[in-house]
């Protein structure tokens, strides 16, 4: 039996970038964390291994997100970057409007690949889809959304990149 | 490595940390478009988590706000379960126990307070009005 704290401490700070990404409202993400953390407290976790955990907490998250962007259809989800520079903030924005524009599963596996940094294994067990379906539809995504942001990418090319994903650029 | 799309696929499975052929990897990094397609991937990487993915007070919020609540939530629950175990040990510690009766003292014993308290209420009962005798009955 895993120990919740435990799982909470390894797990909080992914599960939290994800769903920022997904609902895109910190606030919100917050709340969602909180419930995420709330129900892996109260729900026999699975017996399994680390990576079959993650995936369940992620599909916990998922189906939040899920739940939370039902609840808010009609809203448009605002980008909080109040402190921001306009340059950061319009790249928010595209960005935003990129992943928006992707299908709701590619999105998903795209975001919990590169926000949350889990495997195609584990991607494909939080959404319920083969590891093949994740490498065609991650693809597909990363195309889709290279199109999209051609001018950001172009410019961004010019800049530090990171195999971690680190944000090398303003906030 | 046949097309364009292996290319891409080898480049991103290896920029997802999955594990691939490593002389495929080899003559994908040696084409100028694979090494393209690898820095793509990771610029995108870096949009996915960088601008209005999680504001850096947000995130530092977020999370120590969360571990903070769960930690107090922690704390109380430990509190609560100590104020109990405590308050029987000291409880159990103060409790002098009572002699054993004896056969005289219990015979001798009087009860502390000899009188009944009076009665807050008295119902009476009469004959024929609150009840009716029949004849073998109960």
């Amino acid at each position: 039996m895993a120990d919740a704290d435990a799982l909470f401490r390894e797990h909080q700070p992914a599960v939290f970038r994800y769903l920022c990404r997904r609902v895109g409202q910190s606030e919100a993400a917050r709340d969602l964390t909180q419930e995420v953390f709330l129900r892996v407290s109260r729900t026999a976790a699975p017996e399994t291994d680390a990576a079959g955990l993650r995936a369940w907490i992620f599909a916990i998250a998922r189906n939040l997100a899920l739940n939370h962007a039902r609840d808010t259809r009609t809203r448009t989800p605002p980008i909080d970057l109040p402190a921001a520079a306009p340059a950061v903030q319009e790249l928010a924005a595209a960005i935003e409007q990129a992943l928006a524009g992707l299908a709701p599963v590619d999105r998903d596996v795209f975001l919990l690949r590169e926000t949350a940094g889990l495997s195609y294994a584990e991607v494909a067990a939080a959404c319920e889809i083969t590891t093949d379906a994740v490498r065609a539809r991650l693809k597909r995504a990363r195309q889709q959304l290279r199109e999209t942001l051609d001018g950001p990418v172009r410019v961004h090319r010019l800049r530090a990149v990171s195999l971690r994903g680190e944000w090398t650029g303003e906030r | 490595m046949n097309t364009t799309d292996d290319l891409h696929d080898l480049i991103e499975a290896f920029a997802d940390g999955e594990s691939v052929d490593p002389l495929g990897l080899e003559r994908a990094l040696a084409d100028p478009d694979g090494r393209s397609h690898l820095i793509d991937v990771l610029v995108l990487r870096g949009f996915a988590i960088g601008p209005g993915a999680m504001p850096a007070a947000a995130a530092i919020g977020g999370s120590r706000g969360a571990a903070r609540s769960m930690r107090w939530w922690s704390l109380a629950a430990a509190f609560v379960a100590m104020a109990a175990i405590g308050g029987y040990v000291l409880g159990s510690r103060n409790v002098t126990r009572a002699p054993a009766p004896t056969s005289s003292s219990t015979a001798n014993a009087q009860p502390a307070t000899t009188e009944a308290p009076d009665p807050t209420t008295v119902i009476r009962f009469q004959p024929g009005v609150d009840w009716t005798e029949i004849k073998g009955g109960h």
